[in-house]
C-alpha cells in the first residue's frame, strides 16, 4: 500500500518577471515501510519536493496523497493536523526550540496535539536515541549530533506514518552523519517509511529506492547495489 | 574616511531602524521642552506683571488729582512725581536706599507725612519694594522655578533610562555588524566612536525637531487659549523661549544619554565576536533553573503558559516604560482637569461692586438703582467684613460690597458697561467674575489641547519602544515560530499563544496606571483640599488610553507573527 502518491506536481516561483519551475511535473509513489532517497544538486528542487509533501509549501499544479487524502485540497488547519498526526520532520539545522529542554522539545508535538506524554514511549524514544542524560539540557548545550537526535526522537513520538528528513546529515561531520543514518536506517527497518532528501550519494544509495532531481524534474529513479546496512 | 562611510551604510542600510530611534529621541524631547517653554514663560509673564503693576515706581499715591503733584515735588532723594489717570508715581532715586528696609521705610514715612499734613484729603499711599518694582518675583515665585527645574531634570533622566532600553534594542540588531567588525581588527573605542557618531547625528536631528515642534505647538496654544495679560486673579503667562535654558536642556540631556548609551556599548562589547555575530538571542537570555512546562486545556494555553514563565524580559521592559508615561499622563490629566474646572468654575456672583469704605459705604438709592436694573436676578450686599452677609440693606448699616447675581451670565458685559457708567469714582472698584470664568474656560480648553500633545508625544514615545522591543522579541522567536508550525500548529495556536501572552501584560499596562493615578491624584489633591471624585471625562480618557495601550501592546505581535507565519514557506 502507498502512503504517499505524488503525481504531476509542480511548484513555481516568481523572480521578477521570470518564473522559475523548482518542481516540474513530478510524480512518484512511496510504499509502506520504505526508505526513498531525493538527491540532486543544490537548488534542484528536493527541499521544495520535500516542503511539498509536508504540507509547508503550496503546490503550484499536481496532487498529493497522504494515507488517500489529498493534501492539496486541504485548508491550513487540515495541514497543521496532518503535520502533528502523519508526519514527522528533521531539518538540517535541526530546529528545535532554543528555549526549550530536549525533554520538552520532544513532547512539543503531544502538547500540540493535547495528548498526554506516554511515559513507556517517551523512555523507549529517548532510549533508542541515547538521550536519556541529556533530557533537561538546553539545544544549546548540545552537540549537533546530539541535536539530531533529539530532532528525530521528537519526529518520533507522534508514531508519525512517514518521517521526511531534509538533509539531515548535512550539518553534521562525517562520523556523526553516519550515525545519525544508521538511526534513520534502523527506524526503517522497525517498519517506518522515511522519505530522505540528501546530496551524499552514499547516503542516498543507502536506502531501498533513490530518485534523481534536475531542474526540477525528476530525471531518474534507481535502486540502488549497494544494500542498506544498519549496526 | 573609513567611518563616514559606515556610518552613511548604516544610516542607509536599516533606515527604519534609524527612523525609531530618531521618533524616540524627539518624543523624549518633547516633554522637557514643553516644561521648560512654561517655566520660561511663566518667569516672563511674572516679571511682566510686576512691571505693569509697580511701574517700576517705588510709590503710588491714589486717588490724586493733577493740582496735588506740587505736594510731591523737591522731596529730597525722591525723583520727580509723576502724574498718570489719578495716581501720582515717584521713586526712590538711589538703588541701595530702596533695597534697605530702613531707609525705604523712612521714605514711606514722608510719603504718609505730607498726605497726613492735608485736611480732608482721600490720598492713599501704595509702596513697592526695589525687586517688585524691577519685575524681580518673590521667593514662591522662584521657588517654583526651581521645582520646575528640579522636576526637568529628572523627567530627563527617566527618559534617558528609557531611551537607553531603547538603544539597546537598536544596537542588538547591529551586534553581528559589531561582531564583524570586532573579528576583523577594529578596537573597542573605533566601534564606540561609530555607534556614538551614529548616535549624535540622529540625536541633533531630533533635537532639532523637538523645539520646532514644542515651540510652535505652545505658541499656538499660547496665542489660542493660555496667554493671560491683565486679568485679575490669575498669574500671567505669556509666552517666552529663552534660548540659553533650551541649549541648557539639550546639552543636560546629550551628556546623560551619551553615558547611558556608553554604558550600552560597554556592555555589548563584552561579549565575544564569536556571540556577538549569533542570533540566537532568547536562549542565551534562559535562567538555570527553567520553570516546568504545563500542559493545558488546550494548545494555545499551554504554549502561552511557557512563553510567560520563560520569555517573558521583554513584556517586563515594556512595562517599565507604559506604566510610568501612563500613570503620569492620567495623573496630569485628572489633576489639570481639576484645575481647568477650579478656573472656569462659574461664580456665584457674576459682578461685584466695592466702595472704599473712608467714603461711607453706598447709599440706599444705589441698591435699589442695581435692583432696579432687569437683567439683575438678585443682590447681596456686605458689609466690609465678609463674613457678616446681610440679605437686604438696611438705613445706618454701612454697605461696603454688592454682589449681584444676573438674570443670565451673558448680560456681564452689557451690566459692567451700565454700572461704569453710573459709579465713576475712584472710591468704586468694579470686577467682573464672570469674565474671569469666561476666560478660565477659554483658557481649560488650552490646558486641554496642551494635555492631548503631551499625551500623543508622550504615547507615541512609549508607543514606538514597545512596538520596536515586541517586533524584536517575535523577530528572537521566529525559529520557534516557524518549528511549531512544522510541527503541526495551527497559525491560530501560534498566533493566539503570543497574543495571550501580550494580552497579560496589556492588562497590567492598563490597569496599573489607573490605580496609581488615582493614589496620586487623591495625594495631590489633600493640600488643596480638593476632593477628586470620579467623572466622565476622566474615565472616557482612561477608556481611550486603555483602548491605544492593549492595541500598543497586541498590534505588533500579531503583525510579527502573522508575518513570520506568512513568510514560513520562503525557508524554515
Amino acid at each position: 500500500m502507498n502512503i504517499v502518491e505524488v503525481k504531476n506536481l509542480s511548484k513555481s516561483f516568481m523572480q521578477g518577471d521570470t518564473e522559475i519551475k523548482a518542481v516540474d511535473n513530478v510524480s512518484l509513489e512511496i510504499a509502506e515501510g520504505e526508505m526513498l532517497a531525493i538527491t540532486g544538486q543544490s537548488g534542484s528542487g528536493k527541499t521544495t519536493l520535500l516542503n511539498l509533501i509536508g504540507g509547508i509549501e503550496e503546490a503550484t499544479e499536481g496532487e498529493i496523497f497522504i494515507d488517500g487524502a489529498d493534501i492539496t485540497l486541504a485548508d491550513k488547519d487540515e495541514l497543521a493536523r496532518l503535520r502533528r498526526q502523519k508526519i514527522g520532520y528533521v531539518f538540517q539545522d535541526f530546529n528545535l526550540i532554543p528555549i526549550l529542554t530536549v525533554r520538552e522539545n520532544i513532547i512539543m508535538p503531544l502538547l500540540l496535539d493535547s495528548k498526554k506524554v506516554g511515559k513507556r514511549r517517551f523512555k523507549e524514544i529517548a532510549g533508542y536515541l541515547g538521550l536519556e542524560n541529556r533530557l533537561d539540557h538546553l539545544p544549546s548545550q548540545l552537540s549537533g549530533g546530539q541535536k539530531q537526535r533529539v530532532a528525530i526522537a521528537r519526529a518520533l513520538i507522534n508514531s508519525p506514518s512517514i518521517i521526511l528528513a531534509d538533509e539531515p546529515t548535512g550539518n553534521l561531520d562525517r562520523k556523526m552523519a553516519d550515525e545519525i543514518m544508521q538511526l534513520l536506517i534502523g527506524l526503517n527497518e522497525k517498519g517506518i517509511t522515511i522519505l530522505l532528501v540528501t546530496h551524499e550519494e552514499r547516503y542516498a544509495n543507502m536506502c531501498q529506492r533513490k530518485i534523481v532531481m534536475r531542474d526540477g524534474k525528476a530525471t531518474c529513479e534507481t535502486t540502488p547495489a549497494v544494500p542498506q546496512t544498519s549496526q | 574616511m573609513s567611518y563616514l562611510i559606515y556610518l552613511k551604510r548604516s544610516l542607509m542600510r536599516r533606515p527604519k531602524r534609524h527612523l525609531s530611534l530618531f521618533v524616540i529621541l524627539t518624543c523624549a524631547f518633547i516633554l522637557p521642552l514643553l516644561i521648560s517653554i512654561y517655566r520660561d514663560s511663566s518667569a516672563y509673564g511674572t516679571e511682566q506683571m510686576l512691571l505693569d503693576w509697580t511701574k517700576g515706581e517705588t510709590f503710588h499715591i491714589l486717588n490724586a488729582a493733577e493740582d496735588d503733584v506740587a505736594l510731591f515735588e523737591n522731596i529730597g532723594g525722591l525723583s520727580e512725581p509723576r502724574y498718570e489717570d489719578g495716581i501720582i508715581y515717584l521713586h526712590i532715586l538711589s538703588d541701595d536706599e530702596w533695597k534697605n528696609f530702613d531707609s525705604f521705610n523712612g521714605y514711606g514715612f514722608r510719603i504718609s507725612g505730607v498726605i497726613d499734613s492735608m485736611a480732608e484729603t482721600c490720598l492713599t499711599v501704595r509702596a513697592f519694594e526695589y525687586n517688585y518694582a524691577h519685575g524681580i518675583p518673590d521667593d514662591s515665585s522662584a521657588s517654583e522655578q526651581s521645582a520646575l527645574l528640579i522636576l526637568n531634570l529628572f523627567i530627563i533622566l527617566l527618559s534617558s533610562l528609557v531611551v537607553g532600553s531603547a538603544y539597546k534594542s537598536h544596537i542588538r540588531r547591529f551586534s553581528s555588524d559589531m561582531g564583524i567588525l570586532r573579528s576583523l581588527g577594529a578596537e573597542d573605542r573605533q566601534i564606540y566612536a561609530i555607534f556614538i557618531a551614529e548616535f549624535a547625528v540622529v540625536f541633533a536631528m531630533s533635537a532639532a525637531t523637538a523645539v520646532a515642534i514644542s515651540a510652535g505647538v505652545m505658541k499656538l496654544l499660547f496665542a489660542a487659549y493660555l496667554e493671560v495679560d491683565g486679568v485679575d486673579g490669575l498669574a500671567w503667562v505669556i509666552f517666552r523661549m529663552n534660548p540659553l535654558n533650551t541649549a541648557l536642556h539639550i546639552a543636560v540631556f546629550f551628556a546623560v544619554l551619551l553615558v547611558v548609551i556608553l554604558r550600552t556599548l560597554i556592555k555589548s562589547s563584552r561579549e565575544s565576536a564569536v556571540s556577538a555575530m549569533r542570533e540566537d538571542i532568547q536562549s542565551s537570555e534562559m535562567k538555570n533553573k527553567l520553570p516546568k512546562m504545563k500542559f493545558k486545556a488546550t494548545p494555545e494555553k499551554s504554549l502561552a503558559s511557557l512563553w510567560l514563565s520563560r520569555t517573558n524580559k521583554t513584556y517586563a521592559g515594556c512595562l517599565w516604560v507604559s506604566v510610568p508615561i501612563i500613570t503620569v499622563f492620567l495623573f496630569l490629566f485628572g489633576y489639570l482637569s481639576l484645575d481647568a474646572d477650579f478656573i472656569s468654575e462659574a461664580p456665584e456672583y457674576e459682578l461685584w461692586i466695592t466702595k472704599d469704605a473712608t467714603f461711607g459705604g453706598f447709599a440706599r438709592e444705589d441698591i435699589d438703582y442695581i435692583k432696579s436694573l432687569p437683567q439683575v436676578e438678585s443682590v447681596k450686599c456686605l458689609r466690609d467684613a465678609p463674613e457678616e452677609i446681610f440679605n437686604q440693606a438696611t438705613d445706618g448699616l454701612m454697605i461696603d460690597q454688592i454682589r449681584i447675581k444676573l438674570t443670565s451670565p451673558g448680560l456681564h458685559k452689557e451690566v459692567e458697561s451700565l454700572l461704569s457708567s453710573r459709579f465713576t469714582g475712584m472710591e468704586y472698584t468694579i470686577r467682573n467674575f464672570q469674565a474671569v470664568a469666561e476666560q478660565g474656560a477659554e483658557m481649560s480648553k488650552g490646558i486641554y489641547l496642551m494635555l492631548a500633545f503631551i499625551f500623543s508625544a508622550m504615547f507615541l514615545f512609549a508607543a514606538i519602544i514597545i512596538y520596536m522591543k515586541l517586533r524584536d522579541y517575535i523577530s528572537d522567536s521566529r525559529k520557534t515560530v516557524r518549528t511549531l508550525s512544522t510541527l503541526g500548529a495551527s497559525d491560530k495556536t501560534v498566533t493566539s499563544s503570543y497574543l495571550r501572552q501580550s494580552a497579560v501584560s496589556a492588562v497590567i499596562a492598563t490597569a496599573a496606571p489607573a490605580a496609581l493615578s488615582v493614589i496620586l491624584l487623591i495625594l495631590a489633591a489633600i493640600p488643596a483640599a480638593v476632593k477628586p471624585s470620579p467623572d466622565l471625562r476622566l474615565c472616557a480618557v482612561y477608556l481611550a488610553v486603555s483602548a491605544l495601550t492593549v492595541g500598543a501592546f497586541i498590534l505588533p505581535v500579531y503583525r510579527s507573527v502573522k508575518e513570520i507565519l506568512e513568510k514560513r514557506g520562503s525557508g524554515i
